[in-house]
């Protein structure tokens, strides 16, 4: 086997690795959850809060004025 | 005590002082990390009063109606601006000089076409397939044709795989479309702008030369612009969290229209014309208005008031005057219109709307300027994806640009079984 087909070979070897073992076995984990989350009774979309550290306000600059 | 401290009492004549932050506008946040190492988490389903991060891309001030984008109002940002030139802002941080902008639009328009492959990828899907399925399906799957911009660690990749996904989501979300109605994809045209190529690749068909309408092509800039990002919502706070573990670029906005695709999130002016389309003609409007008004009837009107913006919609008011200019140009007959504008003119000056705040909002005005441009509702939510794509990607890029970030790992409250014995399957009653 050449060099390169061997080290394609490995790469498809371990990505499989991570399909089978993580994504396979997991799926009824996350249906599990999910199906959870579901049935509580007034669950509602989650919507996180942030800590706004950009800019304060200030006023749009036409193309042609920007520097 | 110091004003930027606050006590925890903990059981067990325990407590902790935990840091107050505060940021350049907003809420300060109580810095409750340290709260681990007591042995003690915070318990708030649905995060609503959680900041999830340190962010400075958009800032919302929902009781006031302020929508700032790097520190920019909407509202100029709508009228003045247009989709690239916010797109820059949002992922840079800073309005583009003429030589930055010039160089991204060429950037963005140069990439637009698709993996030709991805053309026998959608003959996979049926045809009555919904476009968001497809959408999140091929969005997916574009890892699988970028290879060589998936690196998140290398800042070029990041910055290419940015600029595949602003470039190519106007191209599959119009497959998508084509797709479910049998016609033949159209090829983007460079020469276009973003919006109008967006048109172009939706509404052409081989057989005859197709003229891009300035007026819908501003339109589309405008719902683009006003759906370009809106900080940590669900579908915002999703790619986040697919990306925290180091996942490439197109499965989180994978993930992210996933999120998007929820009747809770997404699906808003969708379900404003599906109302609309229930109500049916003007004559009918009456009823309807009174069945609102009864609490025990479960009608509810949609596209008035908003959640967040109790007062105002800073987006409503810019895309109300593009819906007046879109329905004054196309002159489009369709009593479904008619309904919304009567609807509109009940909203704006009956008492009980008007004391509630129940204004007509962005999604009541983009539903309508859609649906008169002849885009189906189906279509709506991906159209939003599409403009969101962008603001999903700054929040991406800003959170793996953070210094020692880490992947997300949440806690839990566990009200399950304590521990007990396997029981062998012949030992079950």
């Amino acid at each position: 086997m050449k060099r390169h087909s061997l080290s394609a070979f490995f790469i498809a070897r371990h990505s499989m690795f991570t399909l089978l073992w993580f994504a396979l076995a997991r799926t009824v984990g996350w249906i599990a959850h999910w199906k959870e989350m579901l049935d509580q009774p007034g669950h509602k979309i989650s919507r996180p809060r942030q800590l706004y550290t950009g800019d304060a306000e200030r006023s749009f600059v036409a193309k042609d004025k920007r520097g | 005590m110091a004003e930027n401290i606050a006590k925890l009492e903990l059981p067990g004549n325990d407590s902790i002082d935990l840091p107050i932050k505060k940021g350049t506008a907003g809420f300060d946040v109580i810095d409750i990390s340290k709260l681990g190492s007591k042995g003690h988490f915070t318990f708030d389903p649905g995060f609503l009063a959680t900041a999830s991060c340190e962010s400075a891309i958009t800032y919302i001030d929902g009781a006031q109606g302020i929508l700032l984008h790097r520190g920019y109002p909407i509202g100029e940002l709508a009228v003045d601006s247009d989709y690239l030139d916010l797109c820059y802002l949002l992922l840079y941080g800073e309005l583009p000089n003429k030589a930055q902008y010039d160089t991204f639009v060429h950037t963005v328009k140069n990439h637009t076409m698709v993996n030709e492959q991805l053309a026998a990828f959608f003959r996979g899907f049926r045809r009555d397939a919904h476009p968001m399925a497809m959408l999140c399906g091929v969005t997916g799957a574009l890892s699988a044709f970028y290879q060589d911009s998936l690196d998140v660690n290398d800042e070029r990749h990041r910055e290419i795989a940015a600029f595949r996904l602003v470039s190519k989501m106007p191209t599959i979300a119009a497959m998508c479309y084509k797709y479910s109605i049998g016609q033949p994809f159209v090829y983007p045209r460079n020469d276009l702008s973003y919006a109008g190529n967006f048109l172009s690749m939706m509404f052409a068909v081989p057989c005859e030369e197709y003229k891009v309408n300035p007026i819908v092509e501003r339109a589309m800039d405008r719902i683009f612009i006003l759906h370009a990002d809106h900080e940590q919502n669900a579908s915002t706070s999703t790619v986040r969290l697919a990306g925290s573990s180091g996942a490439n670029p197109f499965a989180c906005i994978a993930a992210g229209i996933a999120s998007l695709w929820g009747p809770a999130h997404g699906g808003a002016n969708e379900a404003c014309l599906n109302m609309l389309e229930e109500i049916g003609s003007v004559d009918r409007i009456p009823e309807f208005i009174a069945r609102a008004k009864d609490k025990e009837d479960p009608f509810r009107l949609m596209g008035f008031g908003h959640r967040v913006y109790k007062n105002f919609d800073p987006r409503a008011k810019v895309m109300r005057e593009t819906c007046h200019e879109v329905l004054a140009e196309l002159n489009v007959n369709d009593p479904l219109l008619d309904v919304a504008m009567e609807l509109e003119r009940i909203a704006l000056e009956d008492e009980y709307f008007v004391s509630k705040k129940l204004y007509p909002n962005v999604d009541f005005y983009s539903g309508i300027i859609m649906k008169a441009i002849g885009i189906p509702t189906s279509m709506f939510t991906v159209l939003f994806a599409l403009a969101r794509t962008v603001g999903w990607i700054a929040h991406w890029k800003e959170m793996l640009d953070q210094p020692g970030h880490k992947i997300s790992r949440p806690r839990q409250l566990y009200t399950g079984d304590a521990e007990r014995s396997f029981v062998a399957k012949d030992k079950r009653g």
